[in-house]
């Protein structure tokens, strides 16, 4: 032992870590990360007279300084007795009250999953549809939900979030993106007039969702608070008739090995499983309705890209969807007689994605069975471009700016700005349902 | 220490001697000290009572490696250049040293290291994407396999969506490499081309990363090879 030294002793020391076959282990293993130099000095080690069981070691403790020849004397941990705030460090982990030996994968509003869509249809258990469902685009068509000057006051409505409201020269898309949203909801809200029972909704916002299922022998659950809700006295009626409903039994859903669906999703040991809507019992609006997600990072890297937004969307109203399921019909796995419906729009400021979520099922543990239902819109343009200032060519302006343009006439062709607006800004209509 | 003792000696040190100073203070006006003081000179004794004094130190080199992450993750770490300087501080190497800036992506070069201990067979995994690294002459790939992401030299033919095989399994038939996929050597027929070549089982790939790389197999005799 005293001939081995450095590397050699530490494969003594350590069996091999693969037995392929009988050969040797390896004189070195593969790169460590973390330089030496930069690593935490290990501790001196213990005298070899603590390894003699029944000895009691003569140290210099009671002396009081260092006397060569004695052992090394090892103290208890001293406990002060009290800790700084400042200083305080969280309980380890398997010592927290919560930590249970059952992996949990948790996911939150900043999880990007890698394979998008398909994994969270997979997480859910549900079956995608493109496009809104018929009954959703009927109130497009109709001319009595269509508001007086929609074109103009949507225009008005663009200017103002990403030209007027705000003193800079370019407002950032942490202003202007709310800014659009709540002008949008608010058009929305002037037709109560006409459709009394939109009175019937509110908009809650910082509300906290959490709820657990399984799936196929993972633990999942969905957790924390994204963005606002719509909540309503009366539920949102089934899309899916009930033969659809039937029919999605011979659905397979899609896997992608070798990749595992719990892929991003953050794993953790500390976890409740409780269920929480994020509203008390006696709350008056008890029924989800929308769910609004904005993405308002200026930079591209932070942002969340369209494809994980639109998972990030089936999730959270998957999330809703179940917690109000469970507290609705209690928390047996079961086929839903009365399907809940929860629908959800997202968007960074530009481009809008809509989602009808339908839960027909709490059985989500086996692969067979009714599947849940979505409909997804995605990558709708409000509008192609903004420019707020002018695009200037070898000191010509090619492109006036917007705020020399809105001044002017208004006139359809401006190239920047291509509104598309019916069939998104319908959508955000809370319907009269 | 040293600092103390520059110190101490400075503090012994004055620009006259210790009688002029009381004849000047006391008899002569403050206007008249610079006159004093040009006369007397200090004496070879006041010289031989300081301690020999270095009035400059020399720089220890504060080098601390970047290296400090001990954890592995996919994401871009931030990086130090060297310059051609070892720990010392002194250049080493020649001509190393500008260049645009760089974050380094932790590649793992074992490649058969199974997600988890519990399940120690060959297994599969899947091309993401494969981008340019700027630390390297290869490209690198981004391969998913279980729920664990990591990134690797990318062969030449590598594209998103390609399925890999690592295995550590050596049969009694040589195996039809694809391209991609790592074997030992014992497994390979004799003639194809490899890369990312490790001495030993477990050690990590350390020969033949370079682009545009590669070395044929050779050896004929199965079932040796260390």
């Amino acid at each position: 032992m005293a001939l081995a030294s450095g590397p050699a002793r530490r494969a003594l020391a350590r069996p091999g870590p693969l037995g392929l076959g009988g050969c040797g282990t390896p004189t070195r293993g593969a790169y460590e990360w973390g330089v030496r130099s930069t690593r935490k000095p290990e501790p001196p080690p213990l005298d070899r007279v603590y390894e003699i069981p029944g000895l009691e070691p003569i140290t210099y403790a009671g002396k009081m300084h260092f006397m060569p020849g004695l052992a090394r004397p090892v103290f208890p941990p001293w406990d002060p007795g009290w800790t700084h705030p400042k200083f305080r460090r969280p309980t380890p982990v398997h010592e927290q009250p919560l930590y249970k030996d059952r992996a949990c994968y948790v996911f939150h509003h900043r999880c990007r999953l890698l394979e998008g869509v398909k994994q969270a249809l997979w997480l859910t258990k549900a079956k995608l549809i493109e496009g809104l469902p018929k009954k959703v685009l009927s109130l497009v068509d109709d001319p009595k939900n269509h508001i007086e000057n929609q074109d103009e006051r949507i225009l008005n409505v663009i200017f103002h979030a990403r030209l007027w409201h705000s003193t800079e020269d370019t407002p950032k898309r942490e202003t202007y993106c709310p800014v659009i949203v709540d002008s949008l909801i608010q058009l929305c809200k002037s037709q109560i007039l006409k459709h009394p029972s939109l009175a019937r909704r509110i908009c809650a916002k910082n509300y906290t969702l959490s709820t657990t299922w399984n799936r196929e022998s993972f633990l999942l659950q969905v957790r924390g608070s994204s963005g606002a809700r719509l909540n309503t006295k009366d539920p949102l009626p089934a899309i899916a008739s009930k033969e659809e409903v039937e029919a999605t039994k011979n659905h397979v859903l899609e896997t992608f090995y070798p990749i595992s669906p719990t892929i991003d999703l953050q794993e953790c040991n500390v976890y409740d499983v409780k269920d929480n809507t994020g509203f008390q019992e006696g709350y008056p609006y008890p029924y989800p309705h929308t769910l609004y997600f904005l993405e308002t990072a200026s930079l591209r890297p932070h942002r969340l890209q369209p494809d994980h937004l639109r998972a990030k969307m089936i999730l959270f109203a998957f999330g809703n969807a179940l917690a109000q399921a469970r507290r609705l019909y209690g928390s047996d796995t079961k086929v839903l007689e009365q399907p809940v419906v929860v629908q959800s729009v997202g968007t960074d400021g530009r481009v809008f994605q809509f989602l009808v979520l339908q839960l027909n099922t709490t059985d989500l543990a086996s692969n067979e069975g009714v599947k849940n239902l979505v409909w997804v819109d995605s990558d709708q343009l409000l509008y192609q471009h903004f420019w707020c200032r002018p695009v200037i060519k070898k000191k010509v302006v090619v492109l006036p700016g917007a705020a020399s343009w809105s001044t002017r006439g208004r006139d359809w062709d401006y190239p920047g700005l291509r509104v598309y607006v019916k069939p998104t800004f319908v959508f955000i209509k809370p319907s009269s349902r | 220490m040293a600092l103390r003792v520059l110190t101490r000696a400075m503090g012994s040190l004055s620009l006259t001697t210790p009688a002029v100073a009381t004849l000047s203070s006391s008899l002569l006006p403050a206007a008249q000290v610079t006159s004093s003081t040009l006369l007397q000179l200090p004496s070879s004794s006041l010289l031989l009572l300081c301690r020999p004094v270095l009035t400059s130190v020399a720089l220890s080199a504060n080098f601390v490696s970047w290296k400090s992450r001990t954890k592995y993750t996919i994401t871009p770490v931030k990086m130090r250049k060297s310059g051609g300087r070892n720990h010392t501080g002194r250049i080493q190497v020649h001509g190393i040293g500008g260049g645009h800036k760089q974050r380094y992506r932790m590649i793992d070069f074992l490649r058969f290291r199974p997600e988890l201990e519990a399940k120690p067979g060959p297994f599969e995994e899947k091309v993401i994407v494969v981008r340019y690294d700027p630390c390297r002459s290869a490209d690198i790939a981004l391969v998913a396999g279980g729920s664990r992401k990591r990134w690797i030299i990318a062969t030449e033919n590598m594209q998103a969506g390609d399925i890999i095989l690592n295995s550590d399994h050596i049969g009694r038939m040589a195996v039809a490499a694809r391209e991609g996929d790592a074997h030992p050597l014992g497994a390979l027929p004799v003639g194809t081309l490899v890369n990312n070549v490790e001495s030993e089982p477990g050690r990590g790939a350390q020969y033949i990363r370079a682009a545009g790389s590669g070395n044929v197999h050779g050896n004929s005799r199965p079932g040796i090879q260390r």
